[in-house]
């Protein structure tokens, strides 16, 4: 079969000139992408040959590319022709022949067969084919290859691959291979090889162009193909494709609609193939029809192709039991979810979708009479577009419809609640305890790890959602701690307040808990040890390191190192240096923390040694803000904006903690040189926070403030004072050098 | 004027001679962008009236294929031989620019080899060799390498030329200038076809104006190409879900499934199937194109844009679909607008 490169509704080829600006080729309307955003499982149908048809827009199929079948062809090939030749032979030797030897070695092999000196490769001396119980069988196997073989040159016109050349072939040539085809094919006795010999000419005719003789052939030899078998479907493939060439596209679409419903290799290809152009050919398609299956089928793929509403109707006209809209169904409900997903604010929530009224109408208009469908499907699809719809009675009435069958499987069962949660959390206005309530049950099933390891099923959009959505709710009550429990992160800067840290660790502590609360904890996405954690991190950045260390030594135990040395300093900071250096000492969080308050005990306990701490300190304070080497100090699940920096709105954007510790060493130093140092590093802090607090669209360079003014005028004779020229532009800049 | 361009243009140069030591000619010339080489005898006619030498023809098409980890040559064309022998016919190898957003420089390397053996086995000789691709400023390190890979594969007798884009014109540094001999410059594709309120997305004066200062400056070479081909966008949704191109493209005029909304915009009445195209009620149609009048403006500001040099005229494409459209004293004239 003539495989064509696209969907033939758009443009066959994808060349650039005419096409730059376009981003969207899109099958269908809406912005899905696969199944990201969607929560309705289309595998509900649970009919596994339409998968690939279910609705996508990356590529024409669902489960990826078509091949036309050649994996499948392949396997069935070899099985055959083991079953022919019998079962000495092995799948490897058969798959040799058929698909590695050398026209050659085929012919050598008769001759070795025929007990003549032959030259068999070692390959084919591996795989001979002596030990095959008839060699008559073997023989004409292999007569049948060098058939085939020869036939390769004239039937594969296959340009699209960086390999083939253009077979130039002559027409005499093909003239005799032909004749040769038909003298083998008269001559065969073993149905098995005459259709065949019958599949290799009617490609033979197809590829040179010969449709006329295609098509006859085809007709006046479709007796010997057997019923149903591999040759005959591929054989009137290019039956098909040959009526297409001669534009004779009724009864083309007609024989692509038989193969795409009655040969599964061939259904990607035969899809792809079906290509109606005007509104009349339909008609004269459905007349074609010999049986009310045969019509059902073309609808299918009219829907597939055109309006999948129209079709359904079709249908079950002709059929009200026809599993053949099952699919249909599916993709006209994925094609119409729009982005709930996005509406967790009120102001999006009360704005109705613009749902497709034929769509809403077809669906409440079906599932009245359900008797002999897949009722659950159409109950459950009626349900949520009428929820998308926000008419909430219309989609509990298909709900207290579709309860009776949602335990007949787990996919069915978690659909249920799924679209269940969905219907009562759109149409809360507010939520109390009553409302808790009513969503227990069906949270207790979406969340759970049964749930989520069900294949395919759509709930990790789903549970987002809901969680947003609820959380939004409780928001709006003032019920932080909820609101954080159940979807942490809503208020972003909260834990900048330790009261509210310490209100969200108690929260965890509390006793009493309601249905609800429990299954929240249950499923909680961060727990107490990571809110515990945030607040050792923030006592830390307030200089309240007794408290930080309590604070790390009640949360789990963090093994995590900090990737530098964090006393370390430089004039130009680099981290990537600092994480690659070699370090004796490894830090962990806490034992940083450690680290700090010994330092602080001995610059009071020694105040010779003072300035040396307080420096060192201050290192330690600087490296764990947004600008040091120690970042991932505050790195933690409940504020992870280790690598974003919000101009001073987070405490670890400010460096005001190191620049008290530098001043103190600073104070507490007669060394000139170590003056020096101490007060370029109170500049730099100095200068993190000018970044931090000028408008975002500054561009500008560093308006320095008091200690380059220093620097210039105290410091301007030591040698550190010369370091500080060479390596900070800066300062080169504010000198003016 | 390096050697090559003067071979290229030897035939100019000869002729120009007898005019005027410093007239610049141009060279009419059109793109072919079908599978299949058979021309119509309109087609060959337009190629005769117009004393057409050269014909830039599209070869492959490359990109990699969903589900597919290498790059893949599609669409190769069929029946090159069909094409009139007066004709010389320049390969053109149209690439995406998702191609090299996947591929890492060493495997370039494969891919120039690929490309350049695919085009001598579908032609053996040319003097021209033409890669159109929409680079963009991620793309344009990979990019510009398998240029280099392909220049150094064709040898010094063939004249390597690359499209450019005027987004590329006017942000040389960003876009990077590509490493080949010449530049073919596609004055049109300018606007956004996703605002169906939009000016025509094909060429637009207004949008023009924004990139004509740039043209004279850059660095390479151009050749320039011009639209006389047309479309419809088709929106639902107030989505683009479609473009619909030559026989495919309906009688929008048909009021028994359209009805006009306003010039150039169409709504559909009822749903029907046309030329292979289902269109829904209430689906949105925007027919594009250049008519005379617009075409010969779009030719004379760019035109005016050039500096004085010999260089191709080249209209996008050569089909008697497009052809038809216009009155062969236009063409002409837009031709004759670049000497």
């Amino acid at each position: 079969m003539k495989q064509k490169p696209s969907k033939p509704f758009f443009l066959l080829l994808i060349s650039g000139i005419l096409l730059t600006t376009i981003t969207v080729l899109a099958c269908g309307g809406g912005d899905w992408d696969e199944d990201e955003g969607s929560m309705f499982t289309p595998q509900i149908i649970n009919q596994p040959k339409y998968t690939p048809f279910f609705r996508t827009l990356e590529t024409p199929f669902y489960d990826g590319y078509d091949d036309a079948g050649a994996s499948v062809f392949k396997v069935t090939n070899t099985k055959e022709w083991i079953s022919f030749l019998g079962n000495p032979t092995s799948e490897e030797a058969i798959n040799y022949w058929l698909y590695d030897a050398s026209l050659k070695q085929v012919d050598s092999m008769i001759i070795d067969l025929k007990g003549k000196p032959s030259n068999l490769s070692l390959a084919s001396k591996k795989y001979t084919l002596k030990p095959v119980a008839a060699s008559a069988k073997a023989i004409s196997f292999l007569y049948y290859l060098g058939f085939a073989k020869r036939n390769e040159d004239f039937v594969n016109p296959e340009t699209n691959s960086w390999d083939d050349k253009p077979v130039k072939v002559s027409k005499e040539s093909i003239v005799k291979q032909v004749a040769g085809g038909l003298n083998f094919y008269t001559k065969a006795k073993e149905p098995f090889l005459k259709e065949r010999y019958a599949f290799q000419l009617e490609r033979l005719y197809f590829f040179n162009k010969d449709y006329d003789k295609a098509i006859s052939f085809f007709n006046d030899n479709v007796s010997g193909f057997s019923a149903n078998s591999s040759m005959q479907w591929r054989a009137l493939g290019y039956k098909a494709a040959s009526l297409y060439k001669q534009k004779k596209y009724v009864e083309s679409n007609y024989i692509y609609s038989i193969i795409y419903d009655g040969y599964e290799p061939l259904k990607k290809s035969a899809y792809l193939s079906f290509h109606p152009l005007q509104e009349t050919e339909w008609g004269q398609c459905l007349a074609l029809t010999k049986s009310t299956h045969e019509k059902e089928v073309l609808w299918q793929l009219s829907g597939l192709y055109k309006d999948d509403i129209i079709a359904m109707r079709e249908i079950l006209k002709l059929n009200p039991a026809s599993d053949l809209v099952d699919l249909l169904l599916v993709r006209a409900v994925n094609s119409e979810e729009n982005l709930v997903t996005e509406e967790t604010d009120d102001e999006k929530k009360d704005q109705r979708h613009t749902t497709d009224k034929n769509l809403l109408d077809f669906l409440n208009d079906m599932s009245e009479q359900t008797a002999s469908l897949n009722p659950v499907i159409w109950h459950l699809s009626a349900a949520y577009v009428n929820y998308i719809n926000s008419d909430f009675t219309a989609g509990d009435k298909q709900m207290a419809r579709a309860e009776k069958y949602k335990n007949t499987n787990a996919l069915n069962k978690s659909e249920y609640h799924l679209i269940s949660a969905l219907g009562k959390i759109r149409r809360m206005k507010s939520i109390n305890e009553s409302a808790e309530k009513e969503l227990v049950p069906d949270l207790e099933v979406l969340f759970s790890k049964e749930t989520s390891d069900i294949p395919n099923f759509r709930s990790s959009n789903a549970r987002e959602w809901i969680r947003k959505s609820i959380a939004g709710l409780y928001n709006k009550k003032g019920e932080v701690e909820k609101t954080e429990l159940i979807y942490p992160g809503t208020n972003q800067y909260q834990f900048n307040d330790l009261g509210n840290l310490k209100k969200m660790i108690a929260y965890y502590e509390k006793t009493t808990l309601s249905d609800f609360e429990k299954l929240l904890f249950n499923y909680a996405l961060l727990n107490k040890a990571d809110y515990t954690e945030l607040l050792a991190i923030r006592y830390a950045q307030e200089d309240r390191l007794d408290e930080s260390l309590a604070a790390f030594k009640s949360g789990s135990e963090q093994p995590d190192e900090l990737p530098g040395n964090p006393f370390t300093i430089h004039i130009k900071d680099c981290h990537d240096c600092d994480h690659e250096a070699s370090q004796k000492v490894k830090y962990t969080k806490k034992a940083f923390i450690e680290k700090l308050i010994e330092m602080k005990k001995a610059a009071i306990a020694k105040p010779e040694e003072a300035s040396q701490n307080y420096f060192l300190i201050a290192n330690g304070f600087y490296n764990m803000t947004y600008f040091g080497n120690a970042r991932m100090f505050y790195d933690n699940r409940v504020d992870n904006s280790i690598y974003t920096y919000d101009h001073k709105t987070v405490p670890e954007e400010n460096s005001g903690m190191a620049l008290k510790y530098y001043l103190m060493a600073l104070q507490a130093s007669t060394n000139i040189e170590f003056r020096a140092k101490c007060t370029f590093m109170a500049a730099k802090c100095e200068q993190n926070d000018f970044f931090m607090t000028v408008k975002k669209d500054y561009n500008g360079d560093f308006k320095s403030g008091i200690y380059f003014i220093s620097l210039k005028k105290d410091f301007s004779g030591t040698t550190y004072y010369s370091e500080i020229i060479k390596e900070c532009g800066y300062f080169r800049t504010y000198l003016g050098k | 004027m390096n050697k090559l361009r003067l071979i290229r243009f030897g035939f100019f140069i000869f002729f120009a001679g007898f005019l005027s030591c410093n007239t610049y000619k141009s060279e009419p010339s059109f793109y072919f962008w079908r599978t299949n080489a058979a021309l119509s005898s309109k087609e060959k006619e337009t190629i005769a009236h117009h004393n057409i030498r050269v014909l830039y023809v599209r070869f492959f098409d490359v990109d990699i294929p969903p589900g597919l980890q290498k790059p893949q040559p599609l669409g190769v064309i069929d029946s090159l031989e069909l094409i009139p022998n007066t004709v010389s016919v320049i390969p053109v190898v149209y690439i995406t620019n998702h191609t090299f957003l996947n591929l890492k420089n060493p495997q370039v390397i494969e891919l120039a080899a690929n490309v350049v053996k695919k085009v001598k086995g579908l032609q053996k000789n040319y003097k021209e060799l033409q890669i159109d691709c929409d680079w963009s400023e991620k793309t344009k390190e990979v990019y510009f390498a398998f240029l280099r890979e392909v220049k150094k594969l064709s040898g010094n007798t063939v004249w390597l030329t690359a499209t450019v884009r005027l987004h590329q014109i006017k942000y040389p540094v960003r876009s990077g200038v590509p490493p080949v001999n010449g530049g073919m410059l596609m004055f049109y594709n300018m606007g956004n076809i996703h605002n169906l309120q939009g000016p025509n997305s094909i060429f637009d004066a207004g949008i023009a104006a924004k990139y004509t200062n740039y043209i004279k400056d850059y660095a390479l070479h151009l050749d320039v190409a011009l639209p006389i081909f047309k479309w419809c966008i088709l929106y639902r949704n107030e989505k683009v879900i479609g473009l619909i191109t030559k026989n495919r493209l309906p009688q929008t005029h048909d009021t028994t499934y359209f009805s006009a909304e306003k010039n150039s915009i169409f709504k559909v009445k009822k749903p029907q199937l046309i030329n292979g195209v289902y269109y829904k009620t209430n689906d949105i149609l925007k027919y594009e194109t250049l008519n005379d009048e617009e075409l010969l403006k779009a030719a004379e500001l760019l035109k005016k844009s050039l500096s004085p040099d010999n260089r191709r005229i080249v209209l996008y494409d050569l089909d008697e679909l497009n052809i038809n459209y216009y009155e062969t004293e236009t063409i002409e004239t837009v031709f004759s607008t670049f000497n």
